[in-house]
Order: C-alpha cells, then structure tokens, then sequence
C-alpha cells in the first residue's frame, strides 16, 4: 500500500542577506495512514520549516526543493488555491502556543465552525452541531457555553485542545502537531497526551509529532526521525531509537534527558557545544563538533543514512559501542 | 575549577584587542543602507545643506541688499541670477538658501529642544506611574487643547516677532506628542525583565532610567524627532504666511512661499522655486524617517 | 542540614484587583499564601509547582521586587521584607536572580561585559578599572564565556550561552543567595544539562545557596538537596530530593510524578494513564480548606472545612489530612 505522506530529498533554503541558509537538507520520509511519525530536533534542527515546506507556508524568501505527495499529489509548487483547500481538510496542524494560535478576537465557536463551513461547505446548524461533537470529544465539559466564550477566558490546556479540536474538525487524514505540550504544564500536558493517544485510537488519524521531548514521543510514537542541522541522522521504530540507537546525537540526547527513576547520578550527561549556526555548517557531519567519538572522516565527509536493520537507518560513520545500551 | 588568575595588565590588554559586537545600531545602520528611497533622500538633502551653507558665502549677491534696476527678474542661468530676483531686486537663489537656512534650522532646533523636553517628562512620567504618571499625562492633555494659533498670536503681541519665539512656540507644542510616546514605551519597557535584573544588581531608579529606559527608547525617540523635523518646518512656514514668523529682511521658505504666492499671476517661478524647495526637504525628511523606522524596528532583528 | 542562610516565614503576598461591578468589593488575589522554607548554606532548594502556584512570585517577594503582605524573609539577621528601599539595596548584594528567559533579562544596548560587571558598578563603584576587568575576564571563564565575547552583544549569542551571561552577572558579586527561576525552561534539551550541570559546579566552588523554581519535578532532581511542592500558593510538601521520588507523601506530588512521561516506550504504553484531572482553581476565589481538594481522589469531607498544616511524616512535611493513609506510590 501506498503511504498515505511520501517526502523525498525535501530541501528548504532561505535567502538572506548574510548568504543562503540551508534550512533542510535531504530529507526523506514516509507516513502511512494512521501511523504516528515523531520528528526529533532542537532549535535549529529545521524540523518546523520542513513542516511549513510541505504545506507551502514558508516566508517568503524560502525555496523549497523535492518531492511531497500527498496521496500521491504533489505538494511542492502546487498551486495555492488548491494547498488553501487542502490545509484545514487533508492536513490538520496544531500549534506550540495555543494563545496565539487562536484568534483572540473570534469567539471559540466562530473559529471551530470557521474550517468545516469553509472546506464542506457546511450550513451553520451543521457546522455548530459538529463542533459540539469535536468539543465533547477532546474533553471539554459544558461545550456550548465554550462555544460562545472566548480564547482568553480559557486555561492553556483547555486553549490547546480547542485547538486540537480544530485541527479535527474536517476530519484531516493527517494531523500535524507541532510541540504541542511544551507550552503547557506538566500535569495539563499528561491530559493532552493521553487525549492525543485517545484520537489516534478513535480516528485513526495518522499524526506527525514534531518535538523535543523525548517522553511525548516514547508515550505517541511509532516511529521516529532523529533530526540535525537540517538532516535526519537516525530513523527507526520508537523502539529501535530508544533501545538499540546507533547515532552519538542520538545518544546524547537520551542520556541528556534527567531521568527520576534511577538513583541520581552524580552530573548529567550533557552534550558539549552549542547548536549549530545554520549561515556557517561544518563541512562533513554536522555534529562532529560535539561528538564524542568523532572520526577524521566526519569532518570530511557527509555521512549518508545507511541500514542498520529493517526500517532502521543511521547517518553515521562510527560503528562502535556508543556507551551504554539498553535491552 | 582551578586556572591561573589574570593579572591587570592582561585583563586590559584582552579587554582592548576583544572584537566588537554587532550592536542594534549597526545592524540598523546597515538595514538602512540597503534603503534605497531612504539614501537617496538622505544624499538629497545632504546636497541641500550643503549648498543652503557654501552658496551664500560664495555668492556676489547677499539676500537683504534691494537691487533697483533688476527688480522681479526672471531665473537665468547664464546671466547673475540663477533664480531670479524678488519685487526688491534681491537675488532668489540666495535668499532661498538662506530661507533654507532659517528652515532646517528651526525644523532642527526645535525639534531638538521638544524632544529633550517630551523625553525627560515622557520617562518621568511613565517610570514613575501611578498618581505622579496620571498628573502628568492629564497635563499634557490639557496643553494638547489650547488653541495653537491664538496662543502664538498672543505671544506675538507681547513680545514681537523674533526667531527666538518661534522656536518657544513651535517647542512648546511638539513636545506633547513625543511625551506620549516615550511613556507609553516607557511603561512596556518598565516590566521588561532586565530592568527587573537591574534592580536586582543594586542600581539605583535613577540610574535605571538613564542607563537602561533611554537607551532602549532611543530607536522610537530617533523616528519621531526625524518625522517632528519636517511637521516644524511646515508649521513654521505656516506660520510665515500668516505674517507671524521671521521679521524681513530676514527670510524662510515659508516667507517665500508667502511673497511669492501673492505674485503668483505674473512671477510664478517666485512661488514655485521656493516651494519646490520646500516640498523637497520636507519629502526627503519624511522618507529618512520612515527608513528610520524600518531599520529600527525590532521585529526586523 | 547547615545553617539556614535565608528563612522565610508564613509569606503572604496578595494582591488586590479591581471588583467585577464598579463599586464592588475588590478581588484579592492570593498568589502567596503562607509559605515558610529555610534554606541552608551551600544547599539547593527545589521549588515546584505549575503555572499559578506562586513559585515566581515568591522569588520576586524574597528579592523585594513585589510588596510582601504579610510574612517575614529573614536574611543576615534582618526581615528583608521589612527593610527601608535604601538597606534593602544594600542586602542585594548578597541575593541575585537568574532568570527564565535570558534574552530578555539582558539589556539588548548593552554590551555583554558591561552587563556582567554592571552589580560591581552599582556596589563596589571605587573599584579600579583593572580590577572590575579581571573580575569580569575570570568570572566568564567560570562560566565557560570566551574573553572576545566581552564586546558583543546579547542577540549574537544563543539560548544557552545568553544564560551563561545571566549566571555570570549573577555571582559576580559571590552572593550568598541565587534565586533560580525556571532557568532551563526556555533552553534545548542538550543545552539543559551544560546550565544544570553549571550550576551545581558553581555551588560547589562558590558555596552559594540556590533557590531552583521548576515547573516540573524532573528538572529539579539533579540539583536540589530539598525539594518544595506549591500548589495555588501554598505548600504541600518540603521533603528531601530522594523522599520525594522514592516517597511522595502528598497526592499532589504524587500526580506530579505520574504525569512525567517516561522516556521509555515499553513503560510508557504499560503505565496506566490516570492524569489528574480538571484545572487548578482560580487564585483568587481558592477552594475553602485544602486548595486541592477539587483535584483530589483522597479528598473527603474534613478537606473542605478544614486548612491542612504543613507536619512531619516520616522524613518529609506534607500539608494532607491523610497522608498516612494514602498508600505512596511504587
């Protein structure tokens, strides 16, 4: 079966004044229907301009390169009536910070309504009644009452399912969510987790989650792509990432990441250097700086990905023991 | 962690050979560089400047001296006049690069001195807030209603006409709407958090404002003060008109702007030449302010 | 546990809203309600709590950035919270702040040396040129700032080494107390860990005590000797950083340890998904009795007639009517 998302070699570059700025380099990947993919990064990464690229929303001194078939119709150059129709219908995205995702101005029902009327061509008394049933299904009690207030007088959390709510309310094939608990308190983010687990299950909807945070993705993902500076350097099953990972960057993120259930260790493991300046890359691998077990190759060549097993791939030259490993 | 200390010496010398950041302002300089419109009226009135200085001192003709037998002469450029003569015989082109002088001047002093006056009670008024702010500001509104032209009338009639009042007049109302704007900054800027780290390294409230407030209101205070130049000239020229601005023989473009409207039937380039001078530095203010604006405008960063 | 450098005592800050109707009665907004911790010498103090807890308020309280309603902040023998604007400019030399967002606590006009030594010219203003200089050269390179960094500005650095710039201008002046608040929050993942990492070397080296507000429990972990718990302005429990993960007392930090996901997929899709539910209640109408008893499996009738007191079970203070009986988590 055809996958539902199919990207290949997708580069995104911005002109500026200071030079060409390589965004995204390279980047393939592939979703099929009701998967849920998780694209790793930091600042940075590129991981949000490859997200705008595919939906033909970057700024305006973008390019964007490649192939993006959705469902097998390209995405890249198509023209912007037809990605207007497709943005709110086909693809949902949610954003980080729901305050200023949402429309203060606009009571929460004018724009939950606001994509089905548009893209169905729904009445008013269907669009309402549709909203309700998307209110009830993220969670929100005394939906009507929400429908007439607005943004501001609701809590972030509450804020952030409304606008998952919105994202669904077409009933996209494909849901974008673009880190969308970080804004959000711990335990409000614990909510908005399992009522994301709770879509996928119901909906089927296939979700790519754009994040940093290595605990969203062990609770959603199937699979997951390891971004940096633009490139993926490991992508595999969320198992294979998070149990059997091949790549330094990789690595260090996971044992970056302050763990509560051990006994404390004396210092965190953390990655040295700071993120990469996109105007000035490295030639070679982009992480070789920061590497712990960087060859002379890395700062020669680019390191392509490669198989490790089914479906696991690395972009890596070092093939050694990378520290612990857990089974 | 331990390292050799450094010495004094060392310490300076490292200090001197560290390279210089990129500052905002040279960021901004540079945004305005690549202005176009923005440059080109700069160099414009550069050219005008420079020649409102350098052609009185260079030409034969001065701008009060009457010459009887060229009255009202047409522009010719291979003759002595280059713009002409007025009603009285004196030469135009130098009396425009003198009202040029009398313009640029009062347009630049005055919206010196408003500035300096709206800024100091702007930030007074918005660091201090609550009562002391609301005083000010409703002071403010107050002056903001007096009728401008009867105030400069009555000024007139109780002390005559000089440049010196014109600038008290002029100053006296420009100021207003700068202190607005350097309050309204001045209380967003109040909460940001590095004034909160200021209190925190001990600096005391008045150091605050001027170390950190001002510099920070600088970008907004620049914008406005290059937008107040041309609006000065303006008034003062309108003031010229109503025969309420410099006293003759001294002159302004506004005052050749007036004389040469009243002959407008049978001399126009009188009107004209002066006024075309006048549009042009008053459009070229406009554009460097409004390329001010762009290059200074945080969001560009 | 050493000597308590700072001590605070039943802090109170309220601040008081317009009423909804015009000559209606004001709203008070308590967003510190009785809040009491010590905190040792050279010693790291967790304070966590989410949004609206009050755990950045009564950083801003104990540095005397907002009036303080009621309470005592006992600092070097003086109640700072009491202390004229002059004396309490004096005392601020030995308390600093780190803050959350670190471009924005950084004059963007200033240079980054002048932004680091800006507390000695404000303290020690005698102080000869070359000494400010060699202060601030060595001061940057505890922190891990190069020397040619002295002339740039804030906007060329990145998240992290902006921090860098705050830690330094923190501890210039070797406090006795840094006020952390939330200063890994708005960093990268990898960058997290070097500012964490930072911190506990400088405690080490300087002896400074540290005051680290988090919003969640993870953060703190491998930094604080002790850990404090808020909820709408209050505290629920002050425990040792290993009682609180292998223990927790409170149902409140008990929830808050389950919401952390594991970054482990095996645990993550076994591990029942019992988040807490509902909203924290508004800070200026908080529920009658224990705050949290909306949000509480435990809750029973005592809970709304009756304001739970902060006391000791086992190794930790928990402010339940039930602590004893509510089973901690495994």
């Amino acid at each position: 079966m055809p996958p539902l998302l199919e990207v290949r070699r997708l580069s995104v570059a911005f002109h500026t004044r200071e030079g060409a700025v390589r965004a995204v380099s390279d980047v393939e990947l592939e979703l099929a229907a009701g998967e849920t993919l998780a694209v790793v990064g930091e600042s940075g990464s590129g991981k949000s301009q490859m997200l705008l690229s595919m939906l033909g929303l970057l700024a305006r001194n973008g390019r964007a390169e490649g192939s993006v078939r959705l469902d097998g119709e390209e995405l890249l150059g198509a023209p912007e009536a037809r990605l207007a129709e497709l943005r709110g219908a086909a693809v949902g995205y949610v954003f980080q910070d729901p305050m200023t995702s949402l429309n203060p101005y606009l009571s929460i029902g004018t724009q939950l309504t606001e994509p089905v009327r548009l893209h169905k061509g729904a009445d008013r008394a269907t669009a309402y009644r549709r909203a309700i049933e998307m209110l009830k299904a993220v969670h929100i009690p005394e939906s009507e009452r929400r429908m007439r207030q607005y943004p501001h007088e609701l809590s972030g959390g509450m804020r952030q399912r409304v606008a998952i709510a919105m994202a669904l309310m077409c009933s996209p094939a494909i849901l974008i969510a673009d880190e969308p608990t970080t804004a959000l308190d711990v335990t409000v983010q614990a909510q908005v987790l399992a009522l994301l687990r709770e879509i996928k299950d119901q909906f089927g909807t296939a979700v790519i989650l754009v994040t940093h945070d290595l605990g969203v993705i062990a609770e959603l993902a199937d699979r997951v792509h390891v971004m940096y500076a633009g490139r993926i350097v490991e992508r595999g099953s969320v198992e294979d990432i998070f149990y059997r990972y091949r790549h330094p960057y990789t690595a260090a993120l996971k044992r970056s990441v302050p763990s509560w259930t051990e006994s404390r260790p004396q210092r965190l493991v953390a990655i040295s250097g700071n993120p990469p300046n996109p105007l000035r890359l490295p030639p070679g691998c982009a992480f070789a700086p920061r590497c712990a077990f960087r060859l002379e190759v890395c700062g020669e060549r680019l390191p392509v990905l490669e198989r490790v097993t089914d479906g696991h791939a690395k972009a890596c030259f070092y093939a050694g023991p990378l520290g612990e490993e857990e089974g | 962690m331990s390292a050799p200390a450094f010495s004094p010496e060392a310490a300076l010398s490292v200090g001197a050979a560290a390279p210089a950041g990129r500052s905002l302002w040279h960021d901004a300089w540079r945004r305005l560089r690549h202005n176009r419109a923005a440059m080109t009226s700069g160099v414009v009135l550069g050219v005008i400047l420079f020649a409102a200085v350098v052609v009185p001192w260079l030409s034969p003709y001065n701008y009060y001296s009457p010459e009887w037998t060229l009255l009202d002469a047409p522009p010719a450029f291979h003759g002595g006049h280059v713009f002409g003569t007025d009603d009285l015989g004196r030469d135009l082109l130098v009396r425009i690069m003198w009202g040029c002088r009398v313009s640029l001047l009062i347009g630049f002093v005055a919206s010196i001195v408003s500035v300096a006056i709206g800024v100091v009670w702007g930030t007074a008024a918005g660091f201090a807030g609550g009562r002391v702010d609301a005083v000010m500001m409703r002071a403010v509104d107050i002056l903001y209603s007096v009728p401008f032209i009867p105030f400069v009338i009555v000024l007139v009639v109780m002390f005559g006409r000089n440049v010196f009042l014109i600038f008290v007049a002029i100053g006296a109302v420009s100021w207003l709407d700068i202190a607005r704007i350097v309050r309204g900054q001045t209380l967003s800027l109040r909460s940001a958090e590095f004034i909160d780290a200021a209190r925190v390294s001990g600096v005391r409230p008045s150091a605050i404002v001027a170390r950190h407030l001002v510099p920070n209101l600088m970008g907004i205070v620049v914008i406005y003060a290059t937008l107040t130049v041309p609006s000065v000239i303006l008034f003062e020229a309108f003031l010229s008109f109503l025969g309420l601005g410099v006293q003759a023989p001294m002159t302004s473009l506004g005052v050749l702007v007036s004389d040469g409207a009243s002959v407008l039937r049978s001399y126009p380039y009188q009107l004209f030449i002066p006024g075309a001078f006048l549009a042009t530095i008053v459009y070229c203010l406009n554009d460097v302010g409004d390329g001010l604006r762009d290059a200074l405008d945080p969001k560009e960063r | 546990m050493s000597e308590a450098v700072l001590s605070v005592r039943d802090l109170r800050v309220h601040f008081t809203l317009r009423g909804e109707r015009w000559f209606g009665p004001p709203h008070v907004l308590r967003a510190v309600d009785g809040v009491s911790f010590d905190l040792p010498r050279g010693e790291t103090l967790g304070v966590v709590g989410e949004s609206g807890c009050g755990k950045s308020t009564v950083a801003r309280a104990v540095l005397g950035l907002v009036p303080v309603t009621a309470g005592a902040v006992r600092f070097a023998g003086e109640d700072l919270a009491r202390l004229p604007p002059a004396r309490l400019r004096e005392q601020r030399r030995h308390l600093q702040i780190i803050f959350q967002d670190p471009l924005a606590s950084l004059d963007p006009r200033m240079t980054v040396g002048q932004i680091i030594t800006e507390p000695v010219r404000a303290f020690l203003p005698r102080m000869a040129k070359e000494e400010r200089r060699a202060r601030l050269l060595d001061m940057m390179r505890h922190v891990g700032l190069l020397p040619e960094h002295i002339n740039r500005y804030p906007h060329e650095f990145s998240g992290g080494q902006a921090q860098r710039i705050g830690i330094a201008r923190a501890l210039i002046l070797r406090p006795d107390v840094v006020i952390c608040d939330e200063p890994v929050s708005a960093l990268d993942v990898s960058i997290k860990a070097q500012i964490v990492n930072l911190l506990a070397d400088l405690q080490a080296e300087f002896g400074v005590s540290l005051l680290f507000i988090a919003h969640d429990l993870a953060s703190v972990r491998h930094v604080s000797h002790r850990i404090l718990v808020l909820y709408l302005g209050k505290v629920m429990e002050l425990a040792p950083w290993d009682e609180i993960y292998r223990a927790p007392r409170h149902p409140y930090t008990q929830a808050l340890i389950q919401a952390i996901p594991p970054a482990d997929p095996r645990r993550a899709r076994t591990r029942p998904a019992r988040p807490l539910s509902g909203e924290p209640p508004s800070p200026i109408t908080p529920p009658s009795g224990c705050v949290f008893r909306t949000r509480c499996a435990h809750a029973v009738e005592r809970c709304a007639q009756e304001v739970p007191l902060l006391r000791q079970v086992g190794a930790s203070l928990v402010a339940c009517h039930r602590a004893e009986e509510i089973a901690t988590l495994q």
